[in-house]
């Protein structure tokens, strides 16, 4: 009894001395504190971050509904024109979301999903071949074309009706089109117009799930936001507030798989490509915009980690710094300056022409890319415990 | 000495007990079976990869396809009723053992050490007259039934449970887990809203508290489960113990499966006294006729089971360094929730003809369930690795030259390199032997981090 009575001094002193000694500073994250949010709050900031970027999506969204089907009713050189500036606002504002695809966007495996991204922009599931053949039937004219596989809408597919002048489809010489001569019984006018029309239903489509997506998101209708934040205390569609934060690092990993290997890595010719480059799998073959999305992609994953309103606002950047984690928002924000250096170095017009021509720096690019990446997939989800949304059981090991 | 240990592994005790152990195995198995068909997990992790992680030196081991292992757990399931009724005990517990074992053996990611404890469980009951009570067997061939077992069935099962309880804390005695609270601190950082209990792990020193709770507990629970005056307590600190880590992580089957096991610690009458206690009156357990001694082979057998047990858990100290970190000795030594791991793996494959370099992703080839294990072993980067090389040599005719940039953060640390970046992991050959191309652990303590709720 005596013996058990001084094994069990021991172990306490040693455990208080353990707490002692490990609480002040310990190891290259430290313990300060740099902020003092709460996870609420952390939540809170991300999802009104979100909704403030989707309202914004939806009036470029509404704009572009306007202009392309005004191009569509008087065809014109400066109708068009409007149609493709409205595009490229639209375009770019949804590119800052593409890294935001949680909640209402994400598809409905995921809490609140709605699938909804999809009918805005599923690239990389982009058919030119199926557009075409849809020009010549004009399906987009049917009241069902708002189903219609995701391939043949969104803005990927209006990129290439408002973009692409040439009068030749993509489609083999055995398809349909080709082999019945029905493209070629158009005439150059006629698909121009075609385009035009079918550019017009799409945006008409594209204006629609936008406002869909922001009445779900919007405080005074579907106000999503608040399922983030009740996920804290309970009664939300996500079961716990680790659950909402697991939905939401999901969506940053965006910077990884889309931005880094499929944007950058696949065309520069480092990742499933067989010659030595392959600038056909650029993301804007037609408008040749793929560097500015890729730099609005970083630019949604800066707000969604660091906060909208220039970093004011919160997100994972203070939920770390309250953790005392800060170090993890230097390696952070320390990758993610060069990768938007990199891009900002780059003078080549497009991103094809700088992979031939300034190869180094799209190089550069990439190496920054997966520095942010491995930051993400190792630190950034140990500190925080985040999991994969498919995690069966285990006992860690 | 060899003679006392003898007379007490022979010694005569109700069977009640062992039939119970019996029965809640089986059922356990059964639940266990029926999760994995109601949540889609045989098609997660039998039918969906692409690629599958063979243990070293099972190589020939590989699934069946969709409907060949939907059949496997069927079959299992049906085994594992049949051992819970005692129904043709022998042959299902035996088939129950080679079946389960086959499943745990096809994919390493699949490895959880609650499995292989069913494994070593299902094959110590191979030689259990387990059915000799309470039972279809007993009940249809009343000759073969017996009120009484040699004491050593019940001894052998209780040494199995010490061995994993044992060796899971002292898993835990190390300097992460004893002075910084790692893991278990990023743990309950992420669970500080956890309904009723949330608000405790936002206490400052709630990780430490759980850390030296969790190794005193996992290293002296089976001790006091032995002492007859310690008993009931001790098993009601177990129960409580497992709620908590249930609610808490998702553990599956392993609270429920290390609860029911424990209760093998108990007098092997108390099931008989249990139901007395209710007012049910079953038969009395009858002196049985002196059973046959136990051989010396048997015996021997014995012992170097248990010999094996108590060694191979320490097989990491001959590897030195971190076995958290190199992982050499991790699996089947009971090292349960020890660590938080996560990695960055991407291997670069040379062309040494044209010097060209290209990025392969293990994404391409694995689940993200797969992944998420992957990426922070070395055995498995290396066996992926050769699978790549292999596939890349083939398609240009003539061998690559593979190599892996593997990122790993532990318990919170900043991510270091896991593998040297400039080894050929083609020129490796994995093996029991010390893996130099793993590179040393970091050797900064972890850090710690306030609460937040």
């Amino acid at each position: 009894m005596k013996r058990c009575s001084i094994l069990f001094v021991l172990v306490a002193a040693t455990a208080s001395l353990g707490c002692k000694r490990a609480t002040p500073t310990n190891g290259d994250a430290g313990t300060s504190r740099a902020s003092e949010a709460t996870r609420e709050q952390v939540l809170r900031g991300i999802g009104e971050c979100t909704a403030s970027e989707v309202a914004s999506f939806a009036t470029k969204a509404a704009t572009f509904g306007q202009k392309a089907n005004a191009a569509a009713t008087v065809p014109s050189d400066a109708t068009r024109k409007e149609a493709q500036d409205a595009w490229v606002a639209a375009i770019d504002q949804w590119e800052r979301l593409e890294v935001m695809q949680f909640g209402p966007a994400a598809t409905k495996a995921h809490p609140g999903g709605q699938d909804l991204r999809g009918s805005i922009y599923a690239w990389p599931l982009t058919s030119r071949c199926l557009i075409e053949q849809q020009i010549v039937s004009k399906a987009y004219e049917g009241a069902t074309f708002s189903t219609a596989l995701s391939s043949s809408r969104g803005l990927g597919a209006a990129e290439y009706l408002l973009f692409y002048a040439a009068p030749d489809n993509a489609c083999s010489a055995g398809a349909t089109i080709n082999a019945d001569g029905m493209w070629n019984a158009l005439g150059a006018t006629e698909i121009a117009a075609r385009r035009l029309a079918y550019a017009g239903a799409v945006a008409t489509d594209i204006a629609a799930v936008g406002t869909k997506l922001n009445t779900a998101w919007d405080p005074a209708q579907g106000n999503f936001v608040n399922e983030l934040v009740k996920s804290v205390r309970g009664g939300s569609i996500y079961k716990t507030d680790q659950t909402a934060f697991n939905s939401v690092s999901d969506a940053l990993f965006y910077v990884e798989a889309d931005v880094k290997d499929t944007k950058v890595a696949h065309p520069l010719g480092i990742l499933n490509c067989t010659t030595p480059t392959c600038p056909e799998g650029v993301e804007s073959p037609y408008a040749k915009r793929s560097l500015t999305h890729i730099v609005n992609n970083l630019a949604g994953f800066r707000k969604l980690f660091f906060g909208c309103n220039d970093g004011n606002g919160q997100a994972f950047d203070d939920l770390l710094d309250a953790i005392g984690a800060s170090s993890i928002n230097t390696s952070v924000k320390v990758a993610l300056e060069q990768a938007e250096a990199a891009l900002a170095s780059i003078t080549s017009p497009d991103l094809e022409t700088a992979i031939a021509q300034q190869n180094d720096k799209v190089r550069a690019v990439h190496t920054a890319l997966k520095k942010l990446a491995d930051v993400l997939k190792t630190e950034f989800v140990t500190v925080l415990d985040l999991e994969l949304p498919q995690r069966v059981e285990g006992d860690n090991d | 000495m060899i003679e006392r240990l003898r007379r007490a592994l022979e010694k005569q005790v109700d069977a009640s007990g062992v039939a119970v152990f019996r029965m809640a195995f089986g059922v356990l198995v059964v639940v266990s079976v029926i999760r994995f068909f109601a949540y889609g997990w045989i098609d997660e992790l039998y039918t969906k990869p692409k690629f599958f992680f063979t243990f070293w030196g099972m190589s020939h081991v590989t699934p069946l396809g969709g409907r060949g292992m939907h059949t496997v757990f069927a079959a299992i399931g049906l085994l594992a009723l049949m051992v819970a009724i005692g129904a043709f005990y022998r042959i299902a517990i035996v088939l129950l053992f080679a079946l389960f074992t086959y499943v745990q053996l096809v994919d390493v990611t699949n490895y959880l050490n609650h499995y292989y404890l069913v494994s070593l469980l299902a094959f110590l009951l191979c030689f259990t007259p387990a059915n000799a009570k309470w039972s279809v067997d007993a009940w249809i061939s009343p000759e073969r039934a017996r009120q009484q077992l040699p004491a050593f069935y019940t001894y052998l099962l209780r040494f199995q449970i010490t061995v994993v309880y044992f060796y899971a804390g002292l898993a835990k005695a190390n300097v992460d887990w004893l002075l910084h609270a790692q893991p278990l601190n990023i743990w309950l950082n992420a669970r500080t809203n956890t309904p009723i209990i949330g608000s405790l792990f936002a206490l400052p020193h709630a990780a430490y508290v759980m850390s030296w709770g969790g190794f005193l507990f996992d290293t002296t629970i089976p001790f006091f489960m032995l002492q007859r005056w310690s008993r009931p307590y001790a098993y009601a600190v177990i129960v409580i113990f497992h709620v908590f880590t249930q609610v808490l992580f998702p553990i599956g089957m392993f609270p429920s499966i290390m609860a029911t096991s424990a209760l093998i610690f108990f007098e092997p009458d108390w099931p008989r006294r249990l139901l007395a206690y209710v007012g049910i009156k079953v038969d009395e357990a009858k002196a049985a006729s002196q059973a046959a001694p136990i051989n010396r082979i048997a015996l021997s057998l014995v012992l170097l089971y248990c010999a094996i047990q108590i060694g191979f858990p320490l097989r990491h100290r001959i590897y030195g360094g971190d076995v958290s970190w190199h992982e050499q000795g991790m699996r089947f030594s009971w090292k349960v929730m020890t660590r938080e791991k996560n990695g960055s793996v991407t291997y670069n494959v040379t062309d040494p003809e044209t010097g060209r370099t290209w990025e392969v992703l293990p994404r391409k080839y694995l689940t993200d369930r797969q992944l998420r294990d992957f990426s922070t072993q070395p055995d498995m980067i290396l066996q992926l690795g050769h699978h790549v090389g292999e596939e890349h040599s083939r398609r240009l005719g003539r061998k690559v030259r593979v190599t892996v940039d593997a990122l790993v953060s532990l318990n919170g640390r900043p991510a270091a390199l896991l593998i040297d970046p400039n080894v050929n992991l083609l020129d490796i050959r994995d093996g029991m032997g010390l893996a130099r191309w793993i590179l040393p652990s970091p050797r900064n303590a972890p850090p710690h981090f306030v609460p937040v709720s």
